[in-house]
């Protein structure tokens, strides 16, 4: 749920990389850091177990001057993969808006891919929110290996919702298909944000937003 | 769906804020919601990675509530981190929010605490905050945004 401040012109959104264990979500995430020239970055925060594993989250602050007249703050998390991290993705999704879904693209890890997409469809459901409303992207990531699925395939395999989420190919230890995924992502909740808004000013003539009675 | 903050209830709320820095001497205050954005922040001194610091200490505290529903207890109110130089309590309101006071071994950790209390009930009388709208936040009509569509938001380092 994207948060505007008034006072500071600032708009803060989430952006949550997801998906199953190992397959590149704090990779993405370092060379996001790596690439961001650096008045456009926070410091990168990482929780990860002694195995280099991550624990919590890994957390990133980045910004962008893209709407006018604002600062916009993209808040970008990833989960632990591990399934019994469950209660921390839970946390992690809370109030999201947008979703990068990292898919291994090794033979051997497509059930892994589907089980971690069921879970967040799952947990998403919990929170009263669903994909079809949410802005996100598949990411299909480490094709610089040998074993891996076609993208048609994954495509066929993840991608069978009405509304089709757009597809990336990366190679995220090269940093192949990393910024483009974060641009498309970030452009996709700008754009929601700015279309719901348009249509809320049209409906709704109201000032709102703050009230203090009591 | 969105929340927004409006300048004068923004000012209010920094007024609190200010006056519980002043009050316990602390040198930083959040105030942060549930998904560990920064409402409103007040410190001495420019305090660096304040995004950081209002995303573990959500996390973090949230998950404490996660462990009081495990062991049966409906909540914890508040939760004090005491290091040898600097400490942080964080303390919940009403409207699932998180006060989060830094402050150094020369406060008084109990006047923190209370004061910390009592700023919250301000908060909460105020009920200053923030209309989640269910799916249909709405903003001040006179405000639209605009992007250039074809501009990119990140740009790499050459
Ligand atoms: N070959 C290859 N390895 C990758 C790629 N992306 C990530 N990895 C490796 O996969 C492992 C797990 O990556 P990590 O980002 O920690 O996964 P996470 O559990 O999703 O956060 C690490 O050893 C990475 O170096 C890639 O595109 N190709
Ligand atoms: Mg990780």
């Amino acid at each position: 749920m994207s948060f505007i401040n008034f006072s500071k012109k600032e708009i803060s959104f989430k952006i949550v990389y997801y998906g199953p264990a190992l397959c590149g979500k704090t990779t993405n995430v370092e060379q996001i850091h790596r690439t961001i020239a650096s008045q456009d970055k926070g410091e990168l925060t990482m929780l990860s177990t002694q195995q280099d594993r991550t624990l919590f989250f890994d957390f990133l602050p980045l910004k962008s001057d893209i709407i006018k007249g604002f600062s916009s703050k993209f808040q970008i998390y990833t989960v632990p993969g591990q399934v019994i991290y469950n209660e921390t993705r839970r946390l992690v999704l809370r109030n999201v808006d947008g979703i990068v879904f990292v898919a291994d693209s090794q033979w051997s890890k497509m059930e892994e891919n589907a089980e971690s997409y069921a879970n967040l469809e799952d947990n998403l459901q919990k929170q009263g929110m669903t994909l079809e409303k949410l802005p996100y992207i598949l990411q299909f990531n480490k094709r610089d290996l040998p074993e891996v699925a076609p993208a048609h395939y994954m495509d066929f395999m993840m991608n069978q919702r009405t509304m089709r989420a757009p597809t990336l190919e990366a190679v995220a230890r090269e940093s192949q298909g990393v910024m483009e995924s974060l641009n498309l992502i970030a452009k996709m909740v700008l754009g929601q944000f700015i279309e719901s808004n348009k249509m809320q000013s049209r409906e709704m003539p109201t000032e709102v937003v703050t009230r203090k009675d009591g | 769906m969105f929340t927004s903050l409006t300048e004068e209830a923004s000012k209010k709320l920094e007024g609190i804020l200010f006056d519980l820095l002043t009050m316990v001497e602390a040198e930083a205050i959040f105030l942060c919601d549930r998904g560990g954005n920064i409402i409103a922040s007040k410190s001495v001194s420019t305090y660096p990675h304040e995004d950081n610091i209002a995303a573990l200490a959500a996390g973090s505290f949230f998950a404490t509530l996660e462990i009081a529903r495990l062991i049966g207890e409906s909540e914890f109110q508040n939760v004090l981190h005491q290091g040898e130089h600097r400490s942080v309590f964080m303390e919940r309101t009403s409207k699932d929010m998180l006060l989060l006071v830094v402050f150094s071994r020369d406060s008084n950790p109990g006047l923190v605490k209370l004061h910390t209390r009592l700023a919250c009930q301000k908060l909460e009388e105020f009920d200053i905050l923030v209309d989640q709208c269910g799916g249909q936040g709405v903003v001040s009509k006179s405000v639209t945004f605009e992007m250039d569509p074809q501009a990119r938001p990140f740009k790499s380092n050459p």
